[in-house]
């Protein structure tokens, strides 16, 4: 509980920190308008007693106080307009700065991320949230739901002295009335908090499961494999529950909330009879009575205002607390040795890694070694730890135990991005960017954008010249996403081919590109891959043996472990893994 | 206008789904709604009866009777405020438990094509993020806001009564107030559709920063300055877009709160005035001046509420769009058949909203418990003849039938009787692994024997038999408990749910294509015996699973160029033996070779081949369109004929 709170305190100092740095105009603004709107509020009571007890008995002796009065009333009615349109100017602003101040921040945090993070489900849920939390600007609306509360809070308090001020006997009614509604408004809302926190996972069930109602891959499996009513009635019962929970607390807060209401309106009924009780007795003037019925009023209004705003508070530092969250995220760790290309080979001894959660090794003790030059084929079966073997050389994920050393360097000490310099990849899943052909090739080396006579070059041995030409030169956006030209999977694969030549680096890694790839365009894409990367090292990850002839040398990898590692030839008839793998695939040809 | 049909439409709806609790919230909201003017009589009632009871000693029970009500009347406001929320609350509740369904119904009741299509992708999208949500709140705003503009002329017509001057007044400012509220509220809305664009390219490359694929290819290539880049133009042309909207939306909201202010203003001064004068009562005065900060949050109030009203509004617009989608014209009636033959009779097909076509007159005719393959270059039309089969489409012209009724005609349990399709882009439930399965036929959920049958068949009895919960256990990550599977693993369970369904006819496009060659070679085998117990359509661009089927048909630019079985395809040029080759001369060494050790010769085969298929290849993806694949086709024969003999 202690540390709780003492995060809230944190998360509201993190905010208040970030708005003077982002938007200090906004804070002031607001602060300034909650100010003046407060003070008014607290004025406008006052004033309006002091006019009701003039007015009964007007003459020339206190007309000018009256108009003065009169004036000053103009004034507490006619600025709280003008308050709300500084308020809403400055959300306006605040809006403005939202994706470049709050979601820039965001971006730069997210891309320092430990790779490995991402595995993880919470915190792309973390993403997701923070995401949520700046798009609906929650900082600032927390803000102005702390100012409004405060405010609304003081012009209750005054009120109560207003009270107070004409009669003693008025305090204790006002006073707990008061008390009353703010405890069972608190109570209500933490009670509900808690519920929906507690059913966020069957939420995000509830949400998936529609989801799927409206995807058209799913649809598809639906209609011709007929469990769309099955998915229906697990939404339903699902969604019941959900309902129902929510539905009992609602009528619990309406049950409270009406046991606030009788005994906040006895308390004003009371009141009301004890003023007048006062005014038949003549201790109170008809004006005073009068005021005190306005403020009663007036009180009312704060009430059931600072019970909102107060909700509105809770809500918007739920998302406030989701936004820091985020930013306690790890973020990568990186070496601090200057990095000195490695001239013999790239070693890796005992290396053991596990992904954060798994409940088994990736990578169970590898020993390899790649000399500089050659063409390394990985293959192995599904989940043998192939690409995890090639993000560790890379340096993207940090073996656990063991090492990678490029020559004598620790691949952990190297400052990370002089390292990647040196290194170009082709990755499984590598990216369709939603950009130009152009930036789509060259984001691989941006220090070279401007050179483009080698962009041609790397389009033209790729075999991309006649696609670019069609498409309408280099520049064509892709990706029908922002209306660009959509490519086949076989043209994305170039692509993505294009972009891994194109950094000119002495390592390139090439995982496993030709699932859903027609025959003919696979052959040519590997033969072409190996064509175009002789006498850089190269190391390729594969399912498909074929090409395993052409290369110098072949790992295979099981179960987190290399079992074989030789040439083809050796290794084909060793009679171990890799004859397997291989007879496996022939034997249908 | 549209603002007005589509708060209609939400009022309608609520009134459909829940009828009393909509009237409730109705109530709820308006009766205390009054409740401002009339607070503004009885003050003014116990005031000037107070008086008079001072000075005469006469209306003392005029001032309780007042006072009382009073009392009564902000008791029950708070309780009807309260009472109209809860309300609300169970209309939520109400529309969930039945409106939803009701989507689910029209989800179900659309065309396919639909959900292919852009457009309405942008519908569903917004379908798929639970609407009647957004329909709730549209009524709400709607109630609270005519509400709030009721109680605002009720207010000013009690004000009224005490000076006709405040309504002169009113009727000068209202009508620019309007119109400066209106286009306030319109310039308001601008600026939040004239950013959706610039919010979208942020919110891909949002997409990018969490993918770990992508996050790994930036880090590698250091290509973070070019994304901080992009995102840095879009959140300035955002930033400066808001401004510069923003500011001209705040000048006319600003117009409007002056004008309200000269009003307020108005309204005090005349009552002072004609307090002064005595045309006015002291119990006027003192309710009219002590309700005025009442008046004026009302005021401003109902202003955000009505700019609130019409974003909601706007915002529901694709649930009209989406009611007005055309429902499905698959008949789905006939429920017999009388034999199990598969046919494409002369079948053209478009995709809706495309210029392509992707089948041209394709005819052929597969005999119940054939097997049959169908192979070809991507954008060949393969699995465009699963679609149509599955009856997902409508054809241009041409009948696809399925025991000689056209597919769409066959109820949907016939339908599934006779097919079970895996498609291509296959999916994983994050559910339980036995749902996973049993969605190839939910009849058999609670049958173990069969699902690890079939989980046996596609090679991934693993699944079950290493984890503590069996078929129970979770997959994805919805659940605490749950893990991911590699896409290979999905593709498996993928297969297992179409060995499931036990249909005449079993159809896999591209079932093998994630995962690893031993696995993929296991598949082989146990497809080899699922042939045995029905009918097999293959689409596979590994041809040697095709290899094992009755009958291979070539697919090329939409036609089918080639028939027959595999001996008969190799026997013959044509493109079936130029991919043949291409791809078994990965595995082909033939004796020549492997006596000679060195890897030249190796290199050379590849090199030669590379070459020429490298030139078709090309051919063949430029000119996807089709009807020049002929001699792409052709070329590509001879070249690799060569290739062949060079072997």
């Amino acid at each position: 509980m202690n540390s709780i709170k003492h995060k809230g305190i944190r998360y509201m100092g993190f905010c208040i920190r970030d708005i003077l740095r982002f938007t200090p105009l906004m804070l002031w603004g607001k602060l300034t308008v909650s100010i003046v709107e407060g003070a008014l509020g607290v004025w406008m009571p006052i004033l309006l007693a002091q006019i009701f007890e003039l007015v009964p008995n007007l003459d020339a002796s206190n007309i000018l106080l009256f108009q003065r009065n009169v004036v000053f009333l103009c004034l507490c009615v006619g600025i709280p307009p003008l308050c709300s349109l500084v308020a809403r100017g400055m959300s306006v602003y605040n809006d403005s700065k939202k994706e470049s101040c709050y979601g820039w921040r965001m971006f730069e945090h997210a891309q320092k991320i430990k790779l490995e993070s991402l595995e993880d489900p919470e915190v792309l849920n973390a993403f997701q949230k923070a995401n949520a939390a700046y798009e609906q600007a929650s900082a600032s609306k927390m803000l102005s739901a702390l100012f409004i509360t405060t405010q609304a809070a003081l012009v209750c308090i005054s009120t109560v002295f207003v009270a107070g001020s004409f009669s003693l006997w008025l305090i204790p009614g006002t006073l707990l009335g008061f008390l009353v509604h703010l405890f069972t408004n608190i109570y209500s809302e933490k009670h509900r908090a808690a519920i929906y926190r507690g059913q966020s996972s069957v939420r995000r069930r509830l949400w998936y499961l529609w989801q799927q109602f409206c995807r058209r891959e799913s649809v598809k499996e639906m209609r011709t494999l007929g469990f769309h009513e099955y998915m229906k009635k697990l939404w339903v019962e699902t969604s019941l529950r959900v309902v129902q929970e929510m539905q009992e607390v609602e009528l619990r807060a309406v049950k409270l909330g009406c046991v606030a209401i009788i005994i906040k309106n006895a308390c004003y009924a009371a009141n009301v009879a004890i003023a007048l009780y006062l005014m038949v007795n003549g201790e109170l003037a008809v004006g005073e009575f009068a005021a005190c019925l306005s403020a009663f009023s007036l009180l009312q209004a704060e009430l059931t205002r600072l019970g909102d705003t107060m909700g509105n508070f809770f809500a918007a530092y739920h998302y406030v607390e989701e936004y820091y969250d985020f930013f306690q995220t790890e973020t990568e760790e990186t070496g601090h040795e200057d990095y000195r290309p490695f001239q013999k080979e790239i070693a890796i001894k005992g290396v053991h890694f596990r992904y954060c959660g798994g409940d088994r090794d990736a990578l169970n003790g590898v020993d390899l070694n790649i000399r500089k030059g050659e063409q390394v084929v990985i293959v192995g079966v599904n989940g043998s730890g192939k690409t995890t073997l090639s993000k560790v050389l890379t340096g993207a994920y940090l073996a656990q135990s063991g090492e990678v050393r490029y020559d004598e360097q620790d691949v952990k000490d190297i400052r990370r991005e002089e390292l990647y310099k040196d290194i170009s990849l082709v990755s499984q899943d590598f990216v369709h960017y939603n950009f130009s052909l152009g930036e789509n090739i060259f984001i691989s080396d941006l220090s070279r954008r401007k050179d483009e006579k080698h962009l041609q070059e790397i389009v033209d041995s790729v075999g991309l010249k006649e696609l670019v030409q069609g498409i309408g030169g280099i520049g064509t956006l892709l990706g029908k996403e922002f209306g660009g030209c959509e490519l086949s999977g076989g043209e994305w694969q170039k692509v993505a081919i294009a972009r891994g030549l194109f950094k000119d680096s002495p390592l390139i890694v090439l995982d496993e590109p030709t699932s859903a790839l027609d025959p003919l365009i696979e052959y040519d894409i590997l033969t072409k891959f190996l064509e175009l990367t002789k006498g850089r090292t190269s190391v390729i990850i594969s399912h498909r043996v074929g090409i395993c002839r052409a290369a110098d040398k072949v790992v295979v990898m099981k179960d987190g472990r290399v079992v074989e590692c030789g040439t083809h030839e050796a290794l084909k008839h060793a009679g171990g893994e890799y004859g397997r793998i291989w007879r496996e695939q022939a034997k249908w040809y | 206008m549209k603002v007005v049909r589509n708060c209609a439409l939400a009022t309608r709806l609520v009134f459909q789904y829940a009828p009393w609790n909509a009237l409730m919230v109705i109530l709820g909201i308006f009766i205390p709604g009054f409740f401002g003017g009339l607070q503004i009589i009885l003050v003014q009632r116990i005031v000037d009866n107070g008086i008079s009871w001072a000075e005469t000693g006469l209306g003392l029970d005029a001032v309780v009777r007042a006072g009382g009500l009073l009392v009564a009347m902000l008791f029950f406001w708070i309780v009807f405020q309260r009472f109209a929320m809860y309300q609300a609350r169970v209309v939520q509740v109400r529309l969930t438990k039945y409106m939803a369904p009701d989507i689910m119904k029209k989800l179900n009741s659309l065309e396919y094509s639909a959900f292919e299509s852009n457009d309405v992708q942008n519908i569903l999208q917004r379908v798929s993020t639970e609407p009647w949500t957004n329909i709730r709140l549209c009524f709400d705003r709607t109630v609270i806001s005519v509400q709030g503009i009721v109680s605002i002329l009720f207010v000013l017509g009690v004000y009224m009564t005490i000076s006709v001057w405040i309504g002169i007044g009113l009727a000068l400012v209202a009508v620019p107030m309007v119109w400066l509220d209106f286009a306030g509220t319109h310039c308001f809305h601008r600026l939040f559709q004239d950013t959706t664009e610039e919010a979208r390219r942020m919110k891909d490359l949002k997409q990018l920063l969490q993918s770990r694929h992508a996050m790994y290819e930036m880090k590698v290539f250091e290509s973070q300055a070019l994304m901080s880049e992009k995102w840095r133009e879009a959140s300035g042309n955002v930033e400066a877009q808001i401004k510069k909207t923003g500011i001209k939306a705040l000048f006319l909201d600003g117009a409007s709160k002056i004008l309200s202010v000269i009003y307020y203003v108005f309204i005090i001064l005349t009552i002072s005035y004609s307090l002064l004068q005595g045309t006015v009562t002291l119990g006027q005065f003192v309710a009219a001046i002590g309700s005025l900060g009442t008046l004026t949050r009302k005021v401003s109030g109902s202003s955000w509420q009505v700019t609130e009203m019409v974003r909601l509004a706007l915002d529901i617009d694709f649930y009209r769009d989406f009611l007005n989608l055309p429902e499905r014209s698959d008949k789905r009636e006939v429920n017999e058949i009388a034999h199990g033959d598969i046919a494409f009779e002369n079948v053209s097909f478009t995709y809706p909203g495309t210029e392509r076509q992707v089948l041209k007159n394709v005819t052929f005719r597969i005999k119940a418990g054939e097997r049959v393959a169908f192979v070809g270059e991507n954008g060949a039309g393969k699995s465009t003849i699963v679609k149509l089969l599955a009856g997902l489409y409508e054809p241009d012209a041409g009948r696809v039938l399925l025991g000689g009724v056209e597919v769409r005609e066959l109820t949907e349990e016939l339908r599934r009787k006779m097919l079970s399709v895996v498609f291509q882009d296959f999916q994983g439930y994050e559910l339980t692994l036995r749902e996973n399965v049993a969605f190839g036929n939910v009849r058999y959920l609670n049958d173990n024997d069969q699902i690890k049958d079939a989980l046996e068949l596609a090679d991934a009895s693993e699944l079950y038999l290493q984890e503590e919960k069996g078929l129970d256990r979770n997959l994805g990550h919805l659940e605490e408990d749950g893990k991911d599977l590699s896409k290979g693993q999905w593709q498996r369970v993928a297969v297992a749910r179409a060995f499931m369904a036990g249909a005449a006819f079993c159809v896999l496009d591209e079932p093998t294509a994630s995962v690893d060659p031993i696995a993929e070679s296991r598949m082989y085998e146990n497809f080899a015996k699922i042939f045995y117990r029905s009918g097999t359509i293959m689409i596979s661009h590994r041809l040697a699973s095709a290899k094992m089927a009755d009958r291979i048909m070539v697919l090329d630019g939409g036609r089918i160029v080639q028939d027959g079985s595999h001996e008969q395809l190799m026997a013959a040029e044509g493109l079936y033996r130029s991919m043949y080759l291409a791809q078994s001369s990965w595995y082909k060494e033939d004796s020549a070779m492997e006596e000679d050790t060195s890897k030249e010769k190796g290199t050379s085969i590849e090199n030669g081949a590379s070459k020429e298929k490298g030139t078709s290849v090309k051919e063949g993806v430029s000119k996807e369109k089709g009807t020049s694949m002929k001699n792409g086709a052709s070329k590509e024969n001879t070249g690799k004929g060569k290739g062949g003999e060079q072997r």
